[in-house]
């Protein structure tokens, strides 16, 4: 019994670990990329998007989780989303909006906030100047980020 | 006995400054990061408190050779233990990794406060036989409360559950949260009921305690409603480090002044040698586990590259910092050279 006591911590710690450990180790690839699947923002009423909306509306996150949202429903492939049928027709500019209004909070440790907002520029044929402040703000940032560059990402 | 009865970690002064008021400067600089700085600055606060806090650590722990004999299973097995199960996971379950790793930091910043608060009552001999309990419920019920119902928090295990397949509807969220309230400010009722009983009984108590967990949760819940996470990697990481750093500061020096043992191959130690040593571990750590200039520079390099009219590429910024950081050695060193070598102070032709 002392024994357990003078280490509980890394018992805890270790069990806590395997725990998780095992669960990660079942999750499918599709669930551990949950965050970038469209039905996470667009299926039903527990949406991350409306979940977040309506806990902590104006934050920076749930902004860009609703500009996300936004630009899934402007896909053809998602108009019948039950989500997207409900909100009603993506406006021109919605996603710029939303992305801008997230950026406007001051919060840059959201790396995806600050990519997309370039990659949208490009998307939206915006001036080279504001496409270069865009990447500027990004790169700035995040200088160590992996993601290629905005330009090459809205081609595609 | 008197119903108060001050105590300080080191003295008056020192407490009032590094441990009541250091998080509300740590807030105003992590405010000044956020606004002034690009955000990658937060990362040379790691650079330069948060590793030279291991450091410290490190001091006590195996350069003390009162520790190391009380201790030494532990501290051979516990790198031992631990590296190879980091390799592990980062290599095999990152996201287990990195939750344990959250996890565990949490637990250990509020254990330090903890702590903190433990030294308080031993200096200021006060508290009830139930203190040390009663104040680590208190630390568990603050500090978890904050991790439930705080928007930087709740929105980071919010996305975590979609990851698990575990998400909960907006209303069992704001469920969960009213509950924690509840049970917080209940508990907060229970520790004063507790507190006035001790005092009945004849336990005083050291408002230097209570000042001090005030504003290290303060600090803490003000940054966690903040919609930035730079404020609360800033402002906890200076409270937590320097606070830490301090700690071990003062305590090998107690314990060269009372039993003269000193740390292994560092001997006694004034402020500028621990913290040159603790500089100096920090720049070898950081490089030697692959850092680049721009990390440690507070931003300097990007700013640098940001710039409009300067346009530098990475390589012309890092060029620019190493050219400056030489041309103003030599600026430094050319000013030295031209006043402490008179042959006509006697001072000096003693050292001739």
């Amino acid at each position: 019994m002392s024994w357990i006591r003078t280490h509980k911590l890394l018992l805890v710690i270790y069990a806590t670990g395997m725990w998780l450990g095992i669960s990660e180790s079942n999750l499918s690839l599709e669930t551990s990329a949950a965050l970038e699947q469209p039905r996470t923002y667009i299926d039903g009423d527990d949406n991350v998007a409306d979940i977040s909306a309506a806990i902590y509306p104006g934050r920076a996150m749930t902004l860009y989780y609703q500009a996300y949202q936004a630009a899934l429903c402007s896909q053809p492939t998602n108009a019948q989303a039950q989500v997207c049928k409900a909100r009603g027709p993506v406006k021109p500019g919605e996603v710029r909006e939303l992305i801008e209004q997230s950026l406007a909070t001051g919060n840059r440790s959201i790396e995806f906030v600050l990519y997309n907002y370039a990659v949208v520029l490009v998307q939206e044929d915006a001036p080279a100047d504001q496409i270069d402040a865009a990447i500027r703000d990004w790169r700035s940032a995040h200088p160590t980020s992996t993601l290629p560059d905005p330009r090459n990402a809205a081609t595609k | 006995m008197t119903a108060i009865q001050r105590g300080y970690i080191h003295d008056a002064r020192s407490d009032l400054l590094w441990f009541i008021a250091l998080p509300v400067i740590a807030i105003a600089i992590a405010f000044i990061f956020h606004t002034q700085l690009p955000y990658m600055a937060q990362a040379s606060i790691t650079v330069w408190i948060t590793v030279p806090h291991h450091y410290a650590g490190w001091v006590r722990g195996y350069g003390l050779g009162e520790d190391w004999s009380q201790w030494r299973g532990r501290l051979i097995v516990g790198p031992l233990l631990l590296i190879p199960t980091v390799v592990f996971g980062t290599a095999f379950l990152p996201i287990t990794l990195a939750i344990v790793m959250m996890l565990w930091d949490h637990q250990h910043s509020l254990m330090q406060q903890y702590g903190f608060s433990r030294i308080y009552d031993f200096k200021a001999g006060t508290g009830a036989p139930n203190t040390p309990r009663l104040d680590l419920w208190l630390s568990i019920a603050l500090y978890l409360n904050m991790l439930l119902t705080a928007p930087l928090w709740a929105e980071l295990w919010i996305a975590e559950l979609y990851r698990w397949e575990l998400s909960l509807s907006a209303d069992s969220i704001h469920q969960l949260q009213t509950l924690s309230w509840s049970l917080t400010l209940a508990y907060l009722l229970y520790y004063a009921v507790q507190i006035r009983r001790g005092l009945s009984q004849g336990h005083a108590l050291n408002p230097m305690k209570y000042w001090f967990l005030l504003s290290s949760y303060a600090l803490w819940y003000i940054v966690s409603w903040q919609d930035s996470l730079v404020l609360y990697l800033v402002a906890h990481r200076i409270m937590h480090g320097v606070q830490y750093m301090l700690m071990v500061y003062w305590y090998v020096d107690n314990k060269a002044e009372r039993n003269g043992a000193t740390p292994r191959l560092l001997g006694r130690l004034n402020v500028a040698r621990f913290m040159l040593f603790g500089g100096l571990y920090a720049v070898a750590f950081h490089f030697g586990t692959g850092g680049d200039i721009s990390v440690m520079s507070f931003g300097l390099i990007d700013a640098l590259q940001a710039d409009d009219g300067l346009g530098y590429t990475a390589e012309q910024a890092a060029g620019f910092y190493a050219a400056t950081a030489v041309s103003a050695a030599a600026a430094c060193h050319y000013y030295l050279d031209s006043y402490i070598w008179k042959v006509r102070d006697p001072k000096t032709q003693e050292g001739l």
